[in-house]
């Protein structure tokens, strides 16, 4: 009788050890419950998308003032031609002029001008980088309480990504800076004996170099998703956090690739639907156009005026799937939480 | 009242007097620059008061560490109130410089909806302040003030704005930048002025080059095909139902709207006018146009419109189009495309549209309008 329970016991024991740590449909339904009834998770899902695009920040110095500044350092394809011209018959007085004027302008005022545009750029950089973290952090402590059947308030969660700020902060952009510095190494590496060899040449060692940076990326990007979580939950430091989510994305590589494929299609598939409507409305409308005149207006009023609405819905939803996409990543850690760390 | 949570209405008034307080800022700027009396003088004055002011970080971000020292902005102050954490005390600047960046943007989100969100809010918190922990209370009932205070900067941003117009229209520095606006004038009349005369340049010797190939070719092309055109010109010259002697002859080749090696040939014996390429529908009104110049008048009457679609279905082809070049092959490469029957009144309007192998094209589409008087 005895041995029986035993072999029972250690045939349970077995399946529990093979049990796959998650059911992605689990993780959905479970996700989808919590996103559905804490719309504060919403805002901090906006918040992220919000501090990721940092828009207002970085719009002020974009290409075209880049293509300014070349044209300025640029010998003029017609250099020659506009010189003669100036030094000819045709001297230009409005340049000669406007030279003049500028001249009279001490350098140094240049200086200081170009000194306090960097200084706005860099604090605005900072505060979008802070604004990112602590979406980040808020978000998945309010995921932990919500799953945990607790109340969300903003004032409460801000409070507790307030404290994991520094941590979370290490873990998004350090290894982020660490990887783009070994990036411009290795491509100098590349770039300076590439001017030696032919191109084609360099092909072959390409091809071998892609399948290791795209298997590279992917490690990267499932240790920091687990890194985050582990900075958040465990409150371990931002060093023993990545460490951790590098062991966990060794040995949940495949399961977690899975995941993020499912999440990655699931939500592609939802955009489409989403927008095949406004996109079909539109295309008909020009379709239309050809046909019948009147009705094609329509269409085209009709979808425009969807769009318009659509465009705060866009950022509502916006903040669902990315609250979705952090909770169905957090319940899949809750559920391996302790197990991989050594 | 007194430290009682401040309203969405007060805390508006204070945004707004502190946006008009800056806005006088650069007014002043303004106002001091044009009365410079060199334009020299009145941009290195700008840009020194920029850097002073305007983009001063000092400026800039006063409202952090005003709000940080002092519990409040300008606006704030004359509105009477005051920024504290949530047991009335002073925020750390770490919370306040959060609260003044970050928040603010996080308030933004959906348009705004975390500054509105406080209408309704029992702590009239704002996203912002329920981040940070922190409330605006009022210290003191002076929301007159503020109103009297929005009065007095708007009054000064107004009169310091009409002052530099006025300064600007009328000063030595208004005459320097009209006299330097006409030159950039000047300026720019004389370089379009070159580049017309170097783009015309260009043109004239590329068509005149490109014309003496063309020339060459076409002669060349003419003498190739000489035989077979005179044959197709009898042809059409023989159309059995039209039974009446044709008044002129369209050429043209659906490829481009230069004269062809048929054209060429038809000019010997007809009245030709050129011009049959694929914009269709315009070139067919402008050949309307031109029959009536002629005097040939053809009166499509209310099918004019019709006709033109008409044509547009029926010949809208090129060397691509393989459902007409097998319509024009099953019918001896020949269709006949009757344009302006029933009402027309004066004339029948019939083009006969002919595919022929060409050294120049693939195919050459020629085109023959034939007039024919009722």
């Amino acid at each position: 009788m005895k041995k029986e329970e035993n072999a029972m016991e250690q045939n349970n024991k077995i399946v529990e050890q093979n049990k796959p740590d998650w059911s992605i449909d689990e993780l959905y339904r479970s996700a989808w419950r919590i996103v559905k009834n804490n719309k504060v998770l919403w805002l901090f899902g906006m918040a992220i998308g919000a501090g990721g695009m940092s828009g207002n920040y970085r719009s002020s110095f974009d290409n075209s003032d880049l293509d300014g500044l070349r044209k300025l350092f640029q010998n003029s394809p017609n250099g020659s031609s506009e010189l003669s011209s100036v030094l000819g018959a045709s001297t230009n007085s409005f340049s000669d002029t406007l030279g003049s004027i500028f001249s009279a302008i001490p350098t140094y005022f240049y200086f200081l001008l170009g000194l306090e545009f960097l200084i706005m750029v860099i604090l605005g950089v900072i505060a979008s980088l802070i604004y990112s973290s602590w979406a980040h952090a808020a978000l998945l402590e309010g995921i932990q309480t919500a799953s945990g059947n607790g109340k969300l308030t903003i004032r409460e969660l801000s409070e507790k990504a307030f404290g994991d700020l520094k941590a979370v902060m290490y873990v998004q952009y350090v290894p982020y800076l660490i990887i783009t510095a070994v990036s411009i190494i290795i491509f100098l590496a590349l770039a300076i004996p590439s001017s030696f060899f032919t191109n084609t040449s360099f092909i072959p060692l390409l091809l071998i170099l892609l399948p290791f940076s795209i298997l590279g990326v992917i490690f990267f990007i499932l240790t920091l998703t687990w890194a985050i979580r582990i900075v958040v939950y465990d409150k371990k430091t931002g060093r023993q956090s990545l460490s951790l989510g590098f062991k966990i994305a060794k040995k949940k590589f495949w399961a977690s690739l899975l995941l993020g494929l499912v999440n990655s299609i699931a939500i592609g598939i939802l955009y489409v639907i989403i927008m095949i409507p406004f996109f079909g409305l539109f295309f008909g409308g020009i379709f239309a156009a050809s046909e019948n005149t009147n009705l094609a207006t329509g269409l085209i009023i009709i979808g425009v005026i969807l769009l318009l609405i659509f465009i705060l819905g866009f950022s509502i939803l916006g903040g669902i799937i990315e609250s979705f996409k952090a909770t169905v990543w957090s319940l899949a850690y809750n559920n391996i939480r302790g197990k991989y760390e050594k | 009242m007194k430290n009682n949570p401040a309203n969405f209405a007060l805390r508006l008034l204070a945004t707004l007097l502190d946006t008009f307080i800056y806005i006088l800022l650069f007014i002043l700027c303004i106002y001091f620059t044009v009365q410079k009396p060199t334009l020299s003088e009145a941009i290195s004055l700008f840009l020194l008061l920029t850097i002073l002011v305007l983009l001063n970080p000092l400026v800039l971000y006063a409202h952090i560490y005003l709000t940080y020292y002092f519990g409040a902005t300008p606006g704030k102050l004359l509105t009477g109130m005051k920024v504290t954490d949530e047991n009335g005390g002073r925020l750390t600047f770490k919370r306040v410089f959060f609260r003044q960046t970050v928040g603010y943007n996080f308030s933004m989100l959906l348009f705004g909806l975390g500054y509105v969100s406080m209408v309704k809010d029992p702590q009239k918190q704002t996203w912002h302040d329920k981040a940070v922990g922190s409330k605006v209370i009022v210290t003191q009932n002076l929301w007159p003030l503020g109103i009297i205070a929005t009065i007095i900067v708007l009054s000064f941003s107004w009169f310091f704005t009409s002052k530099s117009f006025e300064l600007a229209q009328t000063g030595p520095l208004g005459a320097e930048v009209k006299t330097l606006f006409e030159k950039y004038q000047t300026n720019i009349r004389e370089k379009s002025t070159r580049e017309d005369a170097n783009k015309d340049t260009v043109t004239n010797d590329t068509i005149l080059k490109t014309r003496s190939v063309q020339d060459q070719k076409l002669n060349e092309e003419l003498k190739q095909y000489e035989s077979y055109y005179k044959t197709e010109v009898s042809n059409i010259h023989i159309v059995p139902e039209l039974g009446r002697q044709d008044k002129g002859v369209i050429c043209g080749s659906s490829y481009s709207n230069e004269t062809s090696s048929y054209s060429r040939y038809c000019e010997r014996t007809f009245e030709v006018v050129y011009g049959v390429d694929l914009d269709l529908e315009d070139k067919l009104n402008y050949l309307y146009d031109e029959f009536e110049t002629k005097g040939w008048k053809p009166d499509w009457g209310s099918e004019r419109n019709n006709a033109i679609n008409n044509y547009m279905k029926n010949i809208d082809f090129f060397s691509g189009n393989s459902t007409h070049l097998s319509k024009f092959e099953k019918n001896n490469m020949e269709a006949r495309i009757s344009i302006a029957t029933g009402d027309a009144k004066e004339c029948d309007f019939q083009l006969v549209c002919r595919y022929a192998k060409s050294s120049e094209y693939p195919y050459l589409f020629m085109v023959t309008y034939i007039i024919h008087q009722k």
